[in-house]
């Protein structure tokens, strides 16, 4: 039941994601999801977590819910652009993306080559739209910092899906692959700074100049 | 010693970091390339215990590949004293310790690829090597340098994140079938029982995603601009070894698909990514006019002929190997060369590049053998790598694929000789390269023509006589990859 509820929360902090053209909002997002992947884990083992993965949640919850969001928003407020031009007024298309990324997240996860049972089938269903969800900011979106924000949105969807396997991660490859989360989140909003410094923008389109 | 072979970089990062003193930092990272060098020698007379229950270790295929790194290392490590002592950059203390930290990062995480058994530490691996070069890119804080290193970081990152999916894939279908974890040994044992659709499925997202690391068209649309607004040592290191190091995620999954009965499904798609890069490279290197973009679409080409020599499997295998070591020293040198010329025409243009034959006799001429080797004419590796792959498309009844291959190689090297020679040896202007007034020597110094002079050396050597130790280690690499079959 709780698994199924924290389920549906990535899956409404992903829609919402669609719809807000405020970065702060998104950041936000981002954050609660960072929440949500710390709790996951140890709902989705399905006995009592051990202190290593009860170490290992503390530990993503104040990377990915703290200190990863507060680093994107000072880089956000110090560049003083707060929105999202691509989304605003585009609600119809926005729905459709939703809608239909959602779909093939679900279709995807119930046609595997291979079946999973329940509720690994419905973490990958999950994972997927959050992964698509990244990858359609990426390449949607006109800010800097929201593609930023779809490289860690990727991120939190492999992280999901690998709770689908019957097997758990060892606890020095979570740590590994967080540490690697968190370094290219920072090095993102250290550019993120001096794009602002040096083109007094942060729009995607800016950073078109070099060509064949 | 594995264990000294990782964390002596990072230390020595650390150190440099921390230091203070601008004058040791070049020294520093020079010692420890000697020192990883000699490390990684001495893998080759005693195989070095294994870490982590064998996660992290010593195979042929590693071995390879970390000797291509640690050789190519090297050079750059000697030329990167020449390079930082005259550039305006490198003068700045904090910005030069900046650049041996990370160039010292870099390295360990190349040789934590290279020596990694185990496909999500790998994972993590693949992804530090962007993570570290990402601010070298950036090195020079111009826009374009900018501009390329954002490009790097999320079009790397989007695909490497692919890879971690099919790494998850992967681990469902091993799960599944034994219930360990991702270590290589353990998936080897397991992969007749792994459910072979899920493993192809697994495939698709770890090529794409390290293909996209590896430059592989059409995932490749990063490279062209990192490659060439990186400093020239960077380039070296990110097109030589960084590349090489995407590549062996592939490799490494290689073997699994094939024993879980993918193996054509998987071969199909690398020999389609391998002509899609040939091709690409064949038509962007024809009247590129500028010489580090072209080095870069040389760079797609080889990936190119790796994937495919890969994808055609047999004695292909091995000329895709002989092909990644060639394309190490090859690009490393040409990359270092090109630094050479920058300094001198101050521009990138090939146009505005004449006569360097004649002004800087040591680059000029470097180039031109360059050029030679790294089309794969002989007496270079290249040459020898090529025929195997070809001899491989034409053993397996693959006429087509020949057929492309030969025009693709063929059009790369028009494109690449009506760039080099003119540059090489055309008139040299009689109106000197504008902004070089800054009161600096450009003259070629030791530290500048020594490293690429003995990468070429390097090469004339491996293309003319392959000694018994590297010939058995490649052909134990290729029988890894080929699963015992090649």
């Amino acid at each position: 039941m709780v698994l199924q509820v924290l389920l549906a929360l990535l899956v409404l902090s992903n829609i919402w994601l669609y719809f807000s053209s405020r970065l702060r909002i998104h950041i936000r997002l981002v954050a609660f999801q960072g929440f949500l992947l710390a709790a996951l884990p140890l709902i989705a083992v399905g006995h009592f977590p051990d202190e290593r993965r009860i170490g290992l949640a503390a530990l993503t919850l104040l990377v990915k819910t703290f200190l990863l969001p507060a680093l994107m928003t000072r880089a956000v407020l110090r560049s003083g652009v707060l929105d999202e031009p691509s989304v605003s007024r585009k609600h119809i298309q926005m729905s459709l993306a939703a809608v239909l990324l959602l779909g093939l997240s679900v279709w995807l996860a119930s046609h595997l080559p291979a079946p999973l049972p329940a509720p690994a089938d419905r973490i990958l269903a999950t994972a997927f739209f959050t992964l698509l969800t990244g990858l359609y900011l990426c390449v949607s979106r006109s800010r800097i910092p929201s593609q930023a924000l779809g490289v860690i949105l990727m991120e939190n969807g492999v992280v999901a899906a690998s709770l689908s396997r019957s097997q758990e991660m060892p606890v020095l490859v979570e740590l590994g692959v967080l540490l690697d989360v968190a370094v290219a989140v920072f090095v993102m909003v250290v550019l993120i700074r001096h794009v602002d410094a040096e083109f007094r923008s942060v729009d995607v389109e800016r950073l078109s100049e070099l060509r064949d | 010693m594995i264990a000294a072979l990782l964390l002596v970089p990072l230390v020595a990062a650390a150190l440099v970091w921390r230091l203070g003193r601008p004058g040791w930092n070049c020294p520093i990272v020079l010692a420890v390339a000697v020192l990883h060098a000699a490390f990684t020698g001495s893998f080759w007379v005693d195989d070095p215990a294994p870490l982590l229950d064998g996660w992290i270790g010593l195979d042929a295929v590693g071995r390879w590949f970390l000797t291509a790194t640690s050789v190519l290392n090297l050079a750059t490590a000697a030329y990167t004293i020449g390079y930082l002592g005259r550039d305006r950059r490198g003068d700045e203390p904090r910005s030069r310790a900046r650049f041996c930290a990370l160039q010292l990062t870099f390295l360990a995480t190349l040789t934590l690829a290279a020596l990694c058994r185990h496909f999500e530490l790998l994972w993590i691996a693949i992804e530090a090597t962007t993570l570290a070069s990402a601010p070298l890119i950036y090195f020079h804080r111009s826009r374009h340098a900018l501009e390329a290193t954002w490009k790097y970081l999320v079009l790397c990152s989007v695909g490497i994140g692919l890879a971690l999916l099919g790494t998850v894939f992967l681990g469902i279908a091993a799960s599944a079938a034994q219930g360990g974890g991702l270590g290589l040994d353990a998936l080897t044992e397991a992969a007749p029982d792994m459910d072979g659709s899920l493993v192809r499925l697994a495939f698709v997202f770890l090529v794409v995603g390290y293909g996209t690391k590896a430059g592989l068209a059409p995932m490749h649309t990063w490279l062209p601009d990192a490659h060439s607004e990186a400093p020239s040592p960077v380039s070296a290191l990110l097109s030589g070894a960084s590349l090489n190091c995407a590549v062996l995620g592939i490799v490494r999954v290689l073997p699994l698909v094939d024993a879980s009965g993918g193996g054509p499904f998987a071969r199909g798609i690398l020999v389609a990514l391998g002509l899609a890069s040939l091709l690409t490279a064949a038509v962007f290197t024809v009247g590129q006019r500028d010489y580090k973009r072209l080095l870069a679409y040389s760079s797609v080409e080889h990936m190119g002929i790796v994937a495919l020599g890969l994808g055609i499997g047999g004695v292909a295998t091995q000329g895709a190997l002989l092909h990644a070591l060639g394309h190490s020293l090859v690009k490393g040198m040409l990359f270092l060369v090109s630094g050479n010329l920058l300094s001198t025409f101050h521009t990138k243009k090939v146009d505005e590049v004449r006569g360097a034959l004649r002004r800087r006799p040591a680059s000029g001429s470097l180039w031109l053998v360059g050029l030679f080797l790294a089309t794969g004419a002989p007496p270079s590796p290249l040459f020898v790598s090529e025929l195997a792959v070809l001899k491989g498309a034409i053993d397996s009844g693959q006429a087509a694929v020949a057929v492309a291959f030969l025009a693709g190689i063929s059009i790369v090297f028009v494109g690449m000789a009506s760039a080099f020679l003119p540059m090489a040896l055309g008139e040299p202007s009689s109106r000197g390269p504008a902004g070089l007034d800054d009161g600096r020597d450009r003259r070629d110094t030791p530290w500048l023509v020594v490293p690429p002079a003995a990468l070429a050396v390097a090469l004339v050597v491996l293309g003319a006589w392959l000694p018994g130790p590297v010939a058995r280690c490649l052909e134990m690499a290729a029988r890894i990859v080929t699963g015992g079959n090649g």
